[in-house]
């Protein structure tokens, strides 16, 4: 307590006597209103130092412990005629209070009950088994196979079986026996889009590109096998294809024709170096240093030999592309030793012996 | 330093937004090449998603740090006061959860006993449970849990 203050006088209203003189802690007052009646009241507490002086504060509160009538059937400045019956409630104050709504448990357990529904019916349901089986590999094939309208070709027994051994010995390699592929390595052919498209995936099989190798060795019915086969295998319905197909849009003469002028080499070899060459030493030969070197403007290729050599056997990170025709490896080598630099064309009988 | 400033996010965002827009247009260069079709992310696509991501998620951890705390934080203790519309949007994104939740299992089921499902499906949906979680979190932690910003002394003993 404050040194300078003698005591502390509780007044209410305009009491002359104090309900309570306090001089020492605790400062508690109890003050029970229901000796108050209902209404404005002000509780004054006046403090008296020791010199004398006194200091006053004022504080307005009202006391409600009586409640008002509540009247259900009349409303005020209606209008009302003849007989009006209203009933007149009036509360407790003092009857405890009754919990109100459902309870914080109720709640919780009421939501719990909810998601686990919602969990089971999402888990188990036949509709989310629908849209699952839209989201499996076999249901995206379907969508797949929609846009080209090619599922109904018939599937030549002999070409699938036939293409079941080319598969194996030149493909799982990398697809893998399954088709599944490496992810993010060797793509897998289960609904895959190039397999779908017959013109795509002959293309693919034939230039190679993506990262992978041409196979341009295959024959037009060795081809129509593999077709059939990974068209028709690891979960695909894509249909047949016949080796006439084949022939058809690999342009009538199995493998392209020769190009009878030294232009017609270049651009075969520009074609070859693109799809073959280019994802590691750039379209425009610039390489990217160091690990892939660049090509234009590079002396060692004025030696035809080292040139055809490291493409037929590669080194360090470059890989052998010894499955390129001697035709292909004359282009490639003509086009980077002519296009790309000032070095003379190489002829095929150079690649063949070396080879 | 009191403050959560927005320029670092910001330059994070479009320095991933360019990133991501660069692995984009590389894919898009070797699909030509490849003859249209486009197989697998290439080894350079996958650098470049990488230091997008990196970018993204500091960019995302920075703007929520700025959605939680404001920019500039005042010492003192904030209590959170949810609004009405809080419980439900939370109701909502569990139940949204517990779908997604469901659906993940039934998918992996397929997956195990009926035939593959796409690593992107099972992706997608694992993805936006995490991400619906992430709201939730989020949400809670904006809405029901106090804070407090504490005041250091300028000069205070620690050197750093």
């Amino acid at each position: 307590m404050n040194p300078k203050v003698e005591r502390i006088e509780v007044y209410v209203d305009e009491g002359k006597e104090p309900i309570r003189v306090l001089t020492e802690p605790p400062f508690e007052v109890e003050l029970d209103t229901r000796t108050l009646p209902d209404g404005a009241h002000r509780l004054r507490i006046v403090t008296v130092f020791k010199d004398g002086s006194r200091e006053e504060r004022e504080i307005p509160f009202e006391v409600d412990n009586l409640p008002d009538a509540f009247v259900d059937g009349i409303d005020e400045g209606q209008r009302v005629r003849g007989k009006v019956r209203f009933n007149v409630r009036v509360g407790d104050y003092e009857k405890p209070k009754e919990a109100a709504g459902v309870s914080a448990w109720l709640y919780v357990l009421s939501t719990v009950l909810v998601l686990i529904l919602v969990w089971v019916f999402f888990a188990v349901s036949p509709t989310a088994e629908k849209v699952a089986a839209q989201m499996a590999v076999g249901g995206a094939k379907a969508e797949v196979e929609a846009p080209g309208g090619e599922g109904g070709a018939p599937v030549n027994e002999a070409l699938f079986n036939q293409g079941k051994e080319l598969y194996a010995a030149n493909c799982a390699s990398c697809h893998q026996a399954d088709g599944k592929g490496l992810p993010g390595v060797f793509p897998g052919l289960a609904g895959s889009q190039v397999v779908a498209d017959v013109k795509a995936a002959l293309e693919r099989i034939t230039k190679g590109g993506n990262g992978m190798p041409a196979f341009n060795q295959l024959s037009p019915e060795e081809l129509a096998a593999i077709l059939t086969y990974i068209r028709n295998d690891f979960g695909n319905h894509f249909g047949g294809v016949s080796v006439d197909e084949v022939q058809k849009l690999l342009g009538g003469g199995g493998q392209a024709a020769a190009p009878a002028a030294d232009e017609g080499l270049l651009a075969e070899g520009e074609q070859v170096y693109l799809q073959n060459c280019a994802s590691c030493h750039q379209p425009d030969g610039s390489g990217m240093a160091p690990m892939f070197p660049a090509l234009k403007g590079n002396a060692n290729l004025k030696d035809a030999k080292f040139v055809i050599e490291r493409i037929l056997k590669g080194k360090g990170a470059m890989p052998s592309f010894a499955q390129l025709s001697d035709r292909q490896i004359a282009a490639v080598a003509s086009f980077v030793r002519a296009k790309l630099n000032d070095f003379g064309p190489v002829s095929e009988d150079e690649v063949k012996s070396l080879r | 330093m009191y403050r959560n400033d927005a320029t670092g996010p910001f330059f994070a965002l479009l320095l991933a937004a360019a990133l991501y827009l660069s692995a984009y247009l590389d894919g898009r260069r070797i699909a030509a090449m490849g003859g249209g079709y486009e197989d697998a992310l290439t080894v350079g696509q996958i650098g470049l998603i990488t230091f997008a991501t990196l970018f993204l998620i500091y960019a995302l951890i920075g703007f929520f740090s700025i959605w939680l705390e404001g920019e500039e934080l005042r010492p003192g203790r904030h209590l959170p006061s949810p609004g009405a519309a809080v419980p439900l949007v939370a109701v909502l994104l569990a139940v949204i959860e517990a779908a997604l939740g469901g659906f993940f299992v039934r998918l992996m089921l397929h997956h195990l006993t009926v035939e593959p499902v796409s690593a992107a499906a099972q992706g997608a949906v694992f993805g936006a449970m995490m991400l619906v979680g992430a709201v939730l979190l989020a949400i809670y932690k904006k809405y029901y849990l106090g804070d407090e910003v504490l005041v250091e002394e300028e000069h205070s003993e620690v050197p750093w």
